[in-house]
């Protein structure tokens, strides 16, 4: 492993060694290891994935099929908030296709695509275990329940506002 | 009114139902302080098989059945995996439990692992509930401190350590065997069977793995006896579970109710009926792979075994319901996408069906189907059922069955009108 | 032992053995593509789904082990139907161009599609999943066409269980799902990759489009690469070899074999062979054909005979000769010239060694040349060949064989020292095995040109066998003896093949009345040393 490649903030190594103690196998610690490294570097790119791979000590191609495998890692730099509209029965059944014609439009890009400046970037997922308040949309992190085009147009001027791009 | 039951939502009107403080004020961990190193292990399996507690993550199987599976004494290490993917399109229930009130999952873990003899257990818990990680994590800090987890648990000698797992967007990881693929760090691919994960699971071992909501049942069941429970559900089908109700009704939101509600009790009354008061045209009774019913077989109790004799099944307890004006086509074809784009890709039947399936469906929906294309969907269906590693498969296939058997008119209006008959100018 | 019914007949079967390896045993059809009996279960394909009493689905007979009084429908309605339409949907995402695809001939997905009468994909092409087109080099001369895969993930557990190298991934899920090169192949096994692949999408960069198989003829034979001895099927027309492919056998390679090995077929071709012997004579060497040249010698070799207490004649024989090829050549010196100097411990040629296959002796029968000096009380070693030479004891020099590379490491004055014989004949089949200071030089029939038995390194007697002979001039060793003997006014007689096994058979391991027969396609396993000792007692 390249110590460079993965230089960890302190609560980052603190988690890392929680997460190393908490299996039986190294190999079972990589779902949550690319999760933290995701978080500290934003997306897990080539050789990040190659170290974490060294780390574990599990062959690169292991690490190859779950980072293609699951859809919550990013294998390239993402937007500073990655839209992400559910587009499961529940939601469309009120309205999630109207809310994805509306954000097309306000941001002006495509599915998949990123606003130029890098604050958007939008998806359509699966459903997000939140058909109680559809129709949902994710971003980033949070849940935002019950959107309507109203409600989420504040919610993206409130995300506009802050700067473009973290440090 | 009817008399409301509440075991798992008991402390759900609290704001702060998810402390250590409430819980144990309410209750909690008096499980704990009467069987651990007091009961035998197969006693309290005894009582749970006698509890008709049922498996609420999909299947319905007998939990004290599938704890019986277990062999003693054990050679290796056993574990116990709570599921708490919550993946099932229309299912949002078990996040309830783990942040409204996780000491109960704990709880449960703990009487379960002790009855199985485990001595650690994983919560695996869907990736994009980062929020349900927290609250665990927090509880389970907090039942350590307690002396609730740990070594040598209330000084009964019994030893639990207990994980959050993240998984990372893969809906096929609900399927047990999936997860533990994915708890041991590879993709979500289940495993054939035999062996059964209870004979080789994890790591090797043997292994249990159970829903949220199943285990967070399994304090309240050995408080209160299994007759107590039994006696709360229906016929072999134990105590109350959480329906999520989503869709077109006024009230949309999670209601534990006793097994065998009618559905339309739950629809009309505890959702508040159907938005505008438009009549109903389909609803999905037990998550997205439940065979739907038409309005006119909404009286069927919501149980396992009730659903299966009409030809649809209690599954994940997830209700969507569908108004008048909705495009049954267009509805299905939202499913089969669903499927299609979590496949795990290993069986060819899935693997092609799914997609083709949701490609055909994107044709008729989009009014470019032909006649053959129906029978072609039908075929697909079946050619994908009871073939496969894992029932994805056949998650698929039955709602694809279904929605032709009950909505046929519709699919051959779309190929007659070559365009959706029902919602003509959708948005795009 | 138990016993289960298919289709109706009962047949004894080990408890807990897997259901498609009795079907495979007893000649049940089942199709499949991701099974192999050398590799772990995946059970992905679902080709191989049968009806089993008792059970309400389908199981797949890769996956289930038999039990006693088991029941299994391999022919009923419903597992054909299930078979055509799993086919069917391995079949949506692939292209229809048999004709120009390299695997045809030896594709499953085509031999099943004409089975089941799958002519037409129903599947427009505007809706198939689009795979990049081109095939891709992915080294170790193996080539990857993404479009004709059907995931079955053979090349994966082949890689991770029997090279031990996770090189191949299974990359995304659903029908984006796609076999991916992680890290390069760097193996000696990679050859393997192309056999094991069901269909055409891993291909031998080298086979690659040079010949449809169905043209072939197929000899089953045992590679010369090492001293393990693999089990081949070597693929001819016209007297030219076109590769070699592994066969299995379980005792020696399974079902595998090394590169090495499998591109050894090029020395085989007749552009590596020598054709027509020549001779030296002042002038310069002259080529005749193999009777006269043999004549010839003869009249050299005549002169000999009794001219010291033992004849100045040696002989070194390869450690690729057959056994037979020895044995005759043994004999020969004992009956016409009353000698032993014949060496049989020339060593081999030094090259890979692994724990899988390569045995790191580069020669196919060093072991079966042990074990028949191993029988003689005091056999003629090379030392005491090289001791003959120096001290002028010899003046003709017989050379058997082409594997001469382990002596010259050996002893490096070898050549020079040869210089001061007055004969030094070869009986060889390739060019670049030639020393240059041969003076016959008699073509010798490479191991595609003869039968006989070689013992490879654990004591497994196996046969070679003639897939052709490139011409009449061209003799296996037993066979040129004969001649020479009898140009030699010798009443020794060689005898039939079969013979000379026979007694090597008996010779080397007490099995009195094994033949040639016996060793079959499997070969036979000699007794271990204890259990020799024991047959002997
Ligand atoms: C495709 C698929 C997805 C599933 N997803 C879930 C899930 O998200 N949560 C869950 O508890 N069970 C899920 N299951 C059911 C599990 O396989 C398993 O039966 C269950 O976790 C066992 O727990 P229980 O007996 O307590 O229900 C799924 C099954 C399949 C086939
Ligand atoms: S049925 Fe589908 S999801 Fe299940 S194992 Fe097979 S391919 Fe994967
Ligand atoms: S490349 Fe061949 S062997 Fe490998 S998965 Fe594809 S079809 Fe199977
Ligand atoms: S359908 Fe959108 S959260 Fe379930
Ligand atoms: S051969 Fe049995 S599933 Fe592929």
């Amino acid at each position: 492993m390249s110590p460079e490649v993965l230089a960890f903030s302190k609560e980052a190594q603190a988690e890392l060694e929680s997460i190393l103690q908490a299996y039986p196998t190294k190999q079972a610690c990589l779902l949550p290891v690319l999760h933290l490294v995701q978080r500290e570097f934003g997306y897990i790119s080539d050789p990040v994935a190659e170290a974490v791979a060294g780390l574990l000590d599990i062959p690169l191609a292991v690490a190859v099929e779950v980072l293609t495998f699951y859809t919550l890692f990013a294998r390239r730099p993402q937007a500073k908030y990655v839209i992400q509209v559910c587009r499961g029965l529940s939601c469309a059944l009120l309205g999630q296709e109207e809310l994805l014609v509306y954000l097309k439009n306000r941001l002006k890009i495509k599915e998949g695509e990123m606003t130029p400046d890098g604050l958007f970037e939008l998806k359509t997922v699966e459903c997000l275990g939140g058909c109680g308040e559809s129709p949902v949309v994710r971003i980033n992190e949070t849940y935002y329940e019950l959107q309507t085009i109203d409600r989420l147009g504040s919610v993206l001027n409130e995300l506009s506002k802050g700067p473009k791009r973290e440090a | 009114m009817k008399k409301v039951i509440k075991i798992l939502t008991q402390n759900f009107d609290r704001d702060d139902s998810h402390t250590l403080e409430t819980y144990t004020k309410t209750g909690g961990y008096q499980a704990v302080r009467k069987v651990l190193g007091k009961i035998a292990p197969e006693s309290v399996i005894e009582e749970v098989k006698r509890s008709n507690l049922r498996g609420l993550g999909g299947a319905g199987f007998p939990t004290g059945m599938k704890w019986s599976f277990i062999s003693k004494p054990p050679k290796k290490p056993v574990y116990l995996l709570i599921n708490g993917d919550e993946g099932e399109p229309g299912t949002f229930k078990d996040r309830t439990i783990m942040t409204r009130d996780p000491h109960r999952l704990i709880e449960g873990v703990l009487l379960a692992s002790y009855a199985l003899g485990a001595h650690a257990a994983y919560i695996y818990v869907r990736g994009e509930f980062t929020f349900c990680m927290e609250a665990l994590g927090k509880a389970i800090e907090e039942a350590k401190e307690a002396g609730y987890l740990g070594k040598n648990i209330l000084k009964s000698g019994f030893d639990l350590d207990v994980y959050v797992h993240p998984g990372a967007g893969a809906y096929i990881c609900g399927e047990e065997t999936a997860l533990i693929e994915s708890l041991e760090g590879k993709p979500g691919r289940p495993r054939n069977k035999p062996p059964f994960p209870a004979v080789v699971g994890v790591f090797g071992c043997p292994t249990i793995v159970n829903n949220v909501e199943t285990i967070a049942h399994v304090p309240q069941i050995l408080l209160n006896g299994a007759d107590w429970f039994a006696k709360i559900g229906s016929d072999r089908n134990g105590g109350t579970r959480l329906f999520s109700v989503s869709g077109h009704v006024k009230r949309p939101g999670v209601y534990e109710l006793p097994m065998g509600t009618p559905l339309r009790e739950i629809l009309y009354e505890h959702a508040g009926g159907i938005i505008g008061d438009i009549p109903l045209k389909g609803v999905i009774p037990g998550g997205s792979s439940a065979p739907i019913l038409r309005p006119e077989e909404i009286d069927v109790g919501m149980d396992f075994d009730q659903l299966a004799k009409i030809g649809s099944m209690g599954g994940s307890g997830g209700i969507i319901a569908m108004a008048e004006g909705t495009c049954m086509v267009w509805a299905l074809h939202n499913l089969a996408r669903f499927y299609a784009h979590e496949s795990c890709g290993q069986c060819s039947p899935c693997r092609e069906g799914t997609g083709w399936a949701e490609k055909v469906l994107r044709r008729i929906e989009g009014g470019h189907g032909t006649a053959s294309d129906i029978e072609l969907l039908e075929k697909i269906a079946k050619g994908m059922s009871a073939r496969t590693i894992c029932p994805l498969a056949d998650a698929c296939a039955l709602p694809i069955l279904s929605y032709l058997q009950k909505y046929r008119d519709e699919f051959e209006a779309h190929v007659r009108e070559k365009r959706c008959p029902v919602r003509p100018k959708r948005a795009a | 032992m138990a016993s289960v019914v298919i289709n109706g007949e009962r047949y004894d079967v080990a408890e807990g053995e897997r259901l498609i390896d009795v079907c495979d045993r007893v000649g049940v059809y089942i199709p499949r593509f991701c099974y192999h009996p050398n590799l772990s279960v995946a059970g992905n394909c679902r080709m191989c789904l049968v009806e089993i009493e008792g059970m309400p689905k389908l199981q797949i007979s890769c996956n289930t082990n038999v039990r006693d009084g088991m029941s299994v429908l391999t022919d009923s309605q419903k597992v054909k139907e299930a078979r055509a339409d799993v086919l069917e949907f391995i079949f949506i995402n692939h292209p229809l161009d048999c004709p120009v695809c390299d695997q045809a001939g030896e594709c499953k997905l085509q031999d099943y599609y004409m089975e089941v009468g799958l002519y037409k994909s129903r599947m427009p092409e505007e809706f198939k999943v689009k795979k990049p087109r081109k095939a891709v080099r992915w080294g170790s001369g193996i080539v990857f066409d993404a479009e004709r895969c059907v995931l079955c993930t053979r090349c994966v557990r082949f890689m991770n269980e029997v090279v031990g190298k996770r090189a191949i991934a299974v990359t995304n899920r659903g029908d984006h799902e796609e076999i991916a090169l992680v890290e390069p192949l760097d193996t000696l096994y990679a050859g393997n990759l192309a056999d094991i692949c069901p269909v055409g999408a891993l291909t031998s960069e080298d086979f690659r489009f040079k010949m449809r198989v169905w043209f072939l003829s197929r000899t089953d034979t045992v590679c010369p690469g090492c001293s393990r001895g693999c089990n081949i099927t070597a693929w001819h027309k016209d007297k030219k070899i076109y590769r070699f492919t592994p066969r299995q056998n379980e005792s020696v390679n399974h079902a595998w074999m090394c590169d090495i090995g499998r591109y050894s077929y090029k020395e085989e071709d007749s552009s590596s062979l020598i054709l027509k012997g020549w001779v030296r004579e002042d002038s310069g060497t002259k080529e005749m054909g193999t009777p006269e040249l043999l004549g010839l010698l003869a009249q050299g070799l005549k002169g000999l005979k009794g001219k010291a207490e033992e004849a100045p004649v040696a002989v070194l024989v390869a450690p690729d000769r057959t056994n037979e090829e020895m044995f005759a050549i043994c004999a020969f010196m004992a009956e016409v010239f009353g000698s032993s100097r014949v060496v049989l411990d020339v060593p081999a040629p030094k090259g890979p060694k692994d724990d899988l296959l390569l045995t790191g002796e580069m020669a196919s029968n060093s072991r079966g040349l042990s074990l028949f000096a191993s029988r003689s009380a005091k056999p003629y070693t090379i030392d005491a060949f090289k001791q003959d030479l120096e001290a002028g004891k010899l003046e003709a020099v017989m050379l058997f064989g082409d594997t001469w590379e382990g002596l010259k490491a050996a002893w490096p004055g070898m050549q020079e020292a040869f210089k001061a014989l007055r004969t030094l004949a070869m009986f060889t089949s390739k060019r670049k095995a030639l020393f240059s200071e041969a003076t016959f030089v008699i073509p010798s029939a490479s191991m595609i040109q003869k039968d006989g038995t070689w013992v490879n390194v654990t004591g497994h007697v196996q046969r070679v066998r003639k897939a052709y002979r490139l011409n009449q001039d061209i003799l296996a060793d037993n066979e040129s003896l004969g001649l020479l003997a009898e140009f030699m006014g010798e009443s020794f007689q060689v005898g039939k093949l079969e013979d000379i096994t026979r007694r090597f058979l008996e010779v080397i391991a007490g099995l009195s009345g094994a033949s040639l027969a016996d060793v079959g396609l499997e070969g036979v396993s000699l007794p271990s040393e204890e259990q020799a000792k024991h047959l002997e007692a």
